[in-house]
């Protein structure tokens, strides 16, 4: 008798689960944030998603106001206001402290005070123009990182006259590491960053396995020229393929700007440079440093210097790429690749 | 009823829901067609979702005044005309695969292709 019922139930048992198809996952949460002229999305996995989502979009508009070079109050435009010296953020101290080991490392390949010469060529403004060979000597007589002076203990920063700071190149790497650490410290143990195109990966999807970040093809933006795994660590790119203009005279002009010269980088055996690493500010400046370095100076740097990993897409379509991470890099099709031994 | 017919009709009872089960299942995936949509996102909240197989043309108004029309078909959803001053939304194209999507800064809208 009882056996019957069990078969009489058994099949209403199985047509409810059938109709179980319902795949939302409750602990996963996404959300959209528009800052730093541009867009950005934090997806993460946890019970406590949304409220770490939350707090760490706050942390992302408190860093825009904080580092913004137009916004009067921001730390970056009192210090290049200041005639002697702007007390500011332990934040701004940082990235300008590891923004300011990278100048050193990779002498002056990146330098945080070149924005005067950006905004000449318009890159800040939109409004692109090629200057004259005069005026960029001009503005190139006040690029020096060396003259930007840091004290931690009364957490100022010192700018001569004519000395202008910004902090573009490190500012989102910092950005995805805060996000990271808020995310972390609310238990969120996997999850995706991606601040317009800077990507900070939160420990392994939740199947386990490594996140799987595309590397765009510089001359094909709709496609991905390679794949990296990544787990617990920002992947960053840098390149002049996404913010450049056409001058009068036919010629590219990209934003990346050579420091010794100034004049956009052109023509130096590198279309993007990807830094993989546990340190995103660090990942943000050195790949727009190895970027201006060019293909040999950043390869040999790479042969030398550890603590991060690196791949670079070569003009001649091929990719270049650093011992520790070979293993993680899936290429496209057809596309070769070196490995850089250390 | 004989002894054999007794013990083989629960089992028949047995194998016809785990048929009909079956059928559902695969009728439901079917009139799901693929289940791809257009998930258009106004500062972050959901403004619309339209069924990419459905044809469709709608406008949207984003932030800074700024206006989208967002058309879908054939299994694609894109920007037929946007007021942001550089267009990218519109020159970013069609997009149909999962994940896929299509922002306009200046109008803080995202369309992103879900399944």
């Amino acid at each position: 008798m009882l056996k019957n019922r069990l078969f009489a139930v058994l099949p209403i048992i199985m047509i409810m689960l059938s109709g179980c198809t319902d795949k939302n996952d409750s602990s996963f949460y996404s959300k959209d944030v528009f800052a730093m002229d541009t867009f950005m999305t934090i997806k993460a996995y946890g019970e406590n998603a949304q409220t770490a989502a939350d707090l760490a979009e706050k942390e992302i508009m408190r860093l825009d106001s904080l580092l913004s070079v137009n916004a009067p109050e921001s730390d970056i435009s009192r210090i290049n206001n200041s005639s002697n010296g702007a007390v500011v953020s332990a934040d701004t101290i940082k990235i300008m402290q590891k923004a300011a080991e990278i100048s050193e490392k990779t002498e002056g390949a990146l330098d945080i005070t070149v924005y005067p010469i950006l905004s000449e060529w318009g890159f800040t403004t939109g409004k692109y123009s090629v200057p004259s060979k005069e005026r960029i000597s001009e503005l190139l007589k006040n690029v020096d990182y060396k003259n930007v002076r840091i004290d931690e203990e009364k957490s100022t920063v010192y700018v001569p006259e004519n000395t202008y700071t910004e902090l573009g190149s490190a500012a989102k790497g910092y950005t995805g590491d805060r996000v990271r650490d808020i995310l972390k410290e609310n238990g969120v143990k996997s999850g995706i960053i991606n601040l317009g195109g800077n990507v900070c990966a939160i420990g392994r999807k939740p199947d386990g396995s490594k996140w799987i970040v595309g590397i765009k093809d510089p001359d094909d933006t709709e496609k991905v020229i390679c794949t990296v795994k990544a787990e617990d660590e920002s992947v960053i790119t840098s390149g002049n393929y996404e913010r450049f203009f056409i001058g009068e005279d036919g010629h590219i002009y990209g934003h990346i700007i050579d420091t010794r010269t100034g004049y956009p980088v052109d023509d130096n055996g590198l279309l993007s440079v990807t830094i993989i690493g546990a340190d995103g500010t660090m990942c943000d400046a050195l790949s727009t440093a190895l970027f201006a370095m060019g293909k040999e100076r950043a390869l040999d740097f790479c042969r030398h210097e550890s603590g991060f990993e690196a791949v670079f897409v070569g003009s001649d379509r091929k990719l270049y790429i650093t011992s520790g991470i070979s293993r993680d890099v899936e290429p496209s099709e057809n596309i070769d690749t070196e490995v850089i031994e250390r | 009823m004989s002894k054999r017919l007794k013990k083989i009709l629960p089992i028949c009872a047995v194998l016809l829901a785990v048929l009909i089960c079956i059928v559902w299942i695969i009728i439901q995936k079917s009139t799901m067609k693929n289940g791809r949509y257009a998930d258009i996102r106004i500062s972050g909240v959901s403004a619309a979702r339209l069924d990419l197989d459905n044809e469709t043309k709608k406008q949207f108004h984003g932030e800074n005044d700024i206006d989208l029309t967002v058309v879908t078909g054939n299994g694609c959803v894109y920007v037929e005309k946007s007021e942001c001053p550089d267009k990218i939304c519109v020159k970013t194209g069609k997009i149909s695969a999962v994940g896929e999507q299509i922002v306009c800064l200046p109008a803080r809208i995202v369309i992103e292709v879900k399944n």
